[in-house]
């Protein structure tokens, strides 16, 4: 019988580890698990990624900034209701979705682009998502700001394995306009988040 | 106006000048902005009550919307405006982008249609699993083989170390007793002592003595008994603890 890859067995690997896990894995962990330096380990999770999901099974593998979690197929909604008590899903205000939802485009978005793009200050709101879980914070090393990102919670609450499967995340994440727009108005430039493509 | 709609439920200054421009049905451009100037600084008296940072960001817009208008007012100024107003209506396009994503996103959240994932970690629970024939019974019967088995690891140990210390006591008790007097018998030694295990620590103690030359010990025959007598005032040497093979 033939060696198995390498590749091959990151692969089976990740499984393993995926199917343990109960919160969400970070590319750090994952790398430190494996054995291998966070490239590799990345783009191990997105190979990994894009044939798991493809197979068209029960399980999809989500993915926020660097966090991955195994979690249902978003159609089989009914039947993993059934079994877990459904997370008491709260209420958001208008100003709460309208925050979210430039995070969710744009992130990882610093306090100071996100305000630009809803007009107002944003420090009450963000403090109210991230104690509410909606949002995580972390510090941006090239930036040296803190960005923010929606969690793997409410990415999970949309029925999404990424924030790019959004309805226009193309147009509303990268679009030239928006680039250009926070350039002008911010000073800096507002790189969009962009992850080494899985496909 | 014609038909002013009252606009108290405004989330922020943009979320205000874009409901006054899509009350208007115009779209977002410098000259619709300066047309819903006015209105937009007739609400700026419901703000008031506002906290001071959302007050200001009013302000700003307020700011940017009378520079844009006195801008078109003068002759020759418009082209500038249009530049300068770039600003303005593009942030006010890029907002209102925004919120129509965000009415799908809510639409989503709420339909319910979640991903799940595995609450917590699983644990490895240790647990005991008595066999299914355990009964009280078999317990108390293990319980008993133990300590039955515990008994003698238990006794050794402690007989061995009375020996040592009684052979200790009764090198002393001997030297005491052969100082005061200068003839004793193995009888004397023994006296009110009972029991085999001090007749062996006190043979014992009397080898050691011997051994050290503090004493000298006769028999003239087999069971006849033995005398004992100092050797000589020797140097006082510390009783010294006898090995059990002594």
């Amino acid at each position: 019988m033939a060696k198995a890859s390498p590749t091959i067995d990151l692969h089976r690997a990740l499984e393993a580890l995926l199917f343990l896990a109960g919160k969400p894995f970070s590319m750090r962990k994952i790398a430190e698990l494996l054995g291998t330096d966070q490239r590799t380990a990345r783009s191990a999770v997105d190979a990994f990624r894009t044939t798991w999901n493809a197979r068209g099974g029960g399980t999809v593998v989500a993915m926020v900034d660097s966090e991955v979690q195994l979690v249902t197929h978003a159609d089989l909604h009914e039947i993993a209701e059934q079994y877990v008590k459904d997370e008491t899903r709260s209420e958001l205000t208008r100003p709460q979705l309208e925050a979210l939802t430039v995070i969710a485009y744009r992130g990882p978005i610093t306090k100071a682009e996100l305000e630009q793009i809803r007009g107002v200050h944003c420090g009450l709101i963000l403090r109210n998502l991230l104690i509410r879980g909606l949002v995580e914070e972390r510090r941006d090393p090239e930036k040296h700001e803190d960005v923010y990102t929606i969690s793997m919670d409410f990415l999970r609450h949309l029925g999404l394995t990424d924030a790019r499967e959004l309805p226009e995340y193309e147009h509303l994440h990268g679009s030239g306009i928006i680039q250009q727009y926070l350039q002008h108005v911010t000073g800096t430039t507002p790189e969009p988040h962009v992850d080494a493509p899985a496909v | 106006m014609s038909h002013t709609v009252k606009l108290d439920q405004f989330e922020g200054p943009l979320d205000l000048l874009l409901r006054l421009i899509e009350q208007e049905e115009i779209d977002i451009t410098t000259i619709a902005l300066a047309r819903v100037c006015e209105e937009y600084l007739a609400h700026l008296a419901q703000v008031e009550h506002r906290p001071p940072e959302e007050v200001a960001d009013f302000l700003v817009i307020a700011a940017k919307l009378l520079y844009l208008k006195s801008l078109l007012l003068v002759p020759g100024m418009e082209g500038e405006a249009e530049a300068d107003a770039t600003g303005l209506a593009e942030q006010l396009r890029i907002y209102r982008a925004f919120i129509e994503a965000s009415r799908a996103l809510e639409a989503r959240y709420a339909s319910g249609v979640a991903c799940y994932a595995t609450e917590r970690a699983p644990v490895v629970t240790a647990a005991f699993l008595p066999p299914p024939r355990l009964t009280a019974m078999s317990l108390r019967d293990a319980c008993v083989r133990v300590i039955a088995e515990l008994e003698p690891i238990v006794r050794i140990p402690r007989a061995v170390i009375g020996r040592v210390i009684s052979i200790d006591e009764r090198i002393t008790e001997i030297r005491q007793l052969v100082a005061s007097q200068p003839y004793a018998t193995f009888d004397d030694v023994l006296r009110g002592r009972v029991g085999s295990d001090q007749r062996i620590v006190s043979f014992l103690a009397i080898l050691e003595l011997v051994k050290q030359r503090v004493i000298e010990a006769e028999q003239s025959g087999r069971f006849a008994p033995i005398s004992v007598k100092v050797v000589m005032e020797t140097v006082h040497t510390p009783p010294v603890a006898v090995p059990r093979d002594a």
